[in-house]
């Protein structure tokens, strides 16, 4: 647990308290920027953006609930931000690149597959399939909650869901690993 | 179907509390950028305050130029530009006065 006064020290611009603040959250807050991103160096910025914007409305933390959940709420926003962006710049995916129906799971399960495993199958998603995956999935949002985020309806966000849950159990089976987390040889 | 799908959900969410390694330079450069935007904002606001002080002193110089000008200087030798205003407003006033004593 951070202590507070580190945090007010953080908001007078004391940069020794900034680093120790930054070097508590920042392997989670990568952790988190390396689900959203597609890449590594995609995530580095977003991380890089993120800490910018916790450090420039640290002042409008009022206290109410976790300031975990503040600083985590941050970095999926600006991500979210960043996601956004790219699909207006014209960033666009074809979602039927893969076939949903190829399945393999005959196989014999084998040993428990690694996060970064996991990880690198969520990064191959398209973007809209990915944050709604995150967003619902790991970070435990509401379809409410991501329609307003995503600025879509409450049955895209839905229907996106469903679609990103075929998509990345198509990549699993394509990947020899079965839903449960383990791989077959 | 469903509950295929919820054990997706449930692979994931392994993932939740899932950590990385940011870049060794990653602080270095965040550091760099709150200096720059900190640099930033003083300037602007040193920049408002030179401005309002300029607004401000130059407001004055008109006024002070203005009393001047009006406390020296015969009503006939000012430009025409303000003559005409300045004489309208005596004219209206001795209009009002002269009604206000014919009511009266």
């Amino acid at each position: 647990m951070l202590d507070k006064s580190i945090i007010n020290k953080c908001i007078k611009g004391d940069r020794k308290a900034q680093e120790t603040l930054y070097n508590f959250y920042s392997s989670r807050m990568k952790g988190v920027c390396l689900r959203y991103a597609r890449s590594s160096f995609e995530a580095e910025d977003l991380f890089q953006d993120a800490f910018v914007k916790i450090f420039k409305n640290l002042q409008n933390y009022k206290g109410q609930g976790s300031f975990d959940g503040w600083v985590r709420r941050i970095v999926v926003n600006t991500s979210i931000d960043y996601y956004k962006k790219r699909m207006t710049q014209g960033d666009t995916v074809n979602y039927e690149d893969i076939n949903e129906n190829e399945t393999d799971s005959k196989v014999e399960p084998v040993h428990e597959v690694d996060h970064e495993t996991l990880l690198k199958l969520l990064n191959e998603l398209p973007n809209g399939y990915r944050m709604v995956l995150n967003l619902y999935a790991i970070e435990g949002y509401s379809h409410k909650e991501i329609a307003e985020l995503l600025e879509v309806s409450e049955s895209t966000s839905k229907s996106q869901l469903i679609k990103a849950r075929r998509y990345y159990k198509s990549l699993l089976e394509k990947n020899r690993i079965n839903e449960n987390g383990t791989r077959a040889f | 179907m469903e509950q295929e799908h919820s054990k997706v959900d449930d692979l994931l969410k392994k993932l939740h509390s899932y950590e990385g390694e940011p870049m060794a330079n990653s602080w270095e450069k965040i550091s760099a950028r709150l200096e720059e935007d900190e640099e930033k904002v003083i300037k602007l606001k040193r920049d408002r305050k030179i401005y309002l002080i300029g607004i401000a002193a130059s407001l004055a110089v008109m006024v002070s130029l203005a009393l001047f000008i009006l406390s020296n200087t015969n009503i006939d030798n000012l430009p025409l530009y303000l003559i005409i205003p300045l004489k309208k407003k005596i004219l209206f006033r001795r209009l009002k006065t002269r009604l206000t004593v014919t009511l009266f």
